[in-house]
């Protein structure tokens, strides 16, 4: 019953569908397209930047890429090697600290005095019986 | 088997010969269904007109390109819609740049496109443009894919797959699509659909 009633709805709303009017196009709508066909022809199509290398003076770009990249090489050398001497020097600046610390000579018994002061804890009840 | 080619893809393969006169016939026959579509995903007839200028200029760009490998109706749409949603896309990052103010579908003063010049009862005529505007705002309040999707189906007679191509989507999503945007339309428009009040077929 219900399918009933729902098929000439479907059906209504498909002729209101197909029975749109269609949008008014304009008269000129055509002879413009054509003309805006026209004038990109006539107009002159902007080369690929590819096409540069094709050019008869393709040397002058090839010698600019080339120039470029040696210098980008250059600079990213001189960059790496500026970064090494830096870190030279602070190694360099750590080793003039040490220096500055107590003789070998001094330090030769530490260990041992260091191993002497390592005691077991005092014996209480010893103390108390010689006492 | 080859895909014969219709008569769309016969002028287009004129045109990707340099075929001038080819070129002007394809846009005489096509610039109808063409602007109906713009026109209705845009909801703005002015800037439907540049858009739908910009698709027959895409299609005489990509004449060079052109294979019938599918129906030409569905790759002229195609690049239809996708000239839209470009436009829809720019709207909505410059939305100052429109000056056209898209019509309030309650203004009743405002003026409708479905003026009929043919001799109709004055009754009948009120009634016909009635019933257009009420639909037209029912589809205009539709999601644009839904719409597209519908229109495609009912007034380009286009088939799922066809509309799949367009849309690009998968058949199911087309099925999907029309079944809701026909559900929503029946209930915006169940009153007039029920009573049933309107000239039948032109």
């Amino acid at each position: 019953m219900q399918d009933d009633r729902k098929q000439p709805l479907d059906a209504r709303l498909d002729a209101l569908l197909r029975g749109l009017s269609d949008k008014p196009v304009p008269s000129n709508f055509t002879a413009r397209v054509l003309q805006s066909v026209d004038r990109a022809d006539a107009r002159p199509v902007a080369a690929p930047w590819w096409e540069m290398f094709h050019h008869p003076l393709q040397w002058i770009p090839r010698v600019a890429l080339t120039a470029l990249a040696l210098w980008l090489g250059l600079f990213g050398y001189e960059h790496h090697a500026q970064a090494e001497r830096r870190a030279y020097e602070r190694s360099v600046q750590a080793v003039a600290q040490v220096a500055a610390m107590p003789s070998p000579e001094a330090l030769k018994d530490f260990d041992a005095i260091r191993h002497l002061s390592v005691t077991p804890a005092a014996d209480h009840d010893l103390l108390a019986l010689l006492q | 088997m080859p895909v014969q080619p219709d008569p769309g893809a016969a002028l287009m393969l004129r045109v990707k010969r340099g075929d001038r006169q080819a070129f002007a016939e394809l846009v005489e026959t096509y610039k109808q269904p063409v602007f109906n579509l713009v026109v209705r995903i845009l909801q703005d007839e002015t800037e439907a007109e540049d858009v739908a200028q910009n698709v027959f200029i895409q299609v005489h760009r990509s004449a060079a390109r052109y294979k019938p490998s599918a129906k030409f109706t569905t790759w002229l749409f195609t690049i239809a819609r996708n000239l839209c949603l470009n436009e829809i896309r720019r709207r909505s990052r410059h939305p100052a740049d429109s000056i056209d103010v898209t019509p309030d579908p309650a203004d009743e003063t405002a003026p409708r496109q479905f003026e009929d010049v043919t001799v109709t009862a004055p009754d009948a005529a009120a009634l016909q443009r009635e019933l257009a505007g009420k639909v037209e705002e029912a589809l205009a309040a539709l999601p644009e894919n839904q719409r597209t999707a519908i229109l495609l189906f009912q007034r380009e007679e286009l088939s799922y797959e066809e509309i799949a191509g367009v849309i690009g989507c998968s058949l199911s999503s087309v099925k999907s699509l029309i079944f809701r945007a026909r559900e929503t339309l029946k209930e915006r428009l169940k009153g007039y659909l029920q009573t049933g009040g309107w000239p039948e077929d032109k």
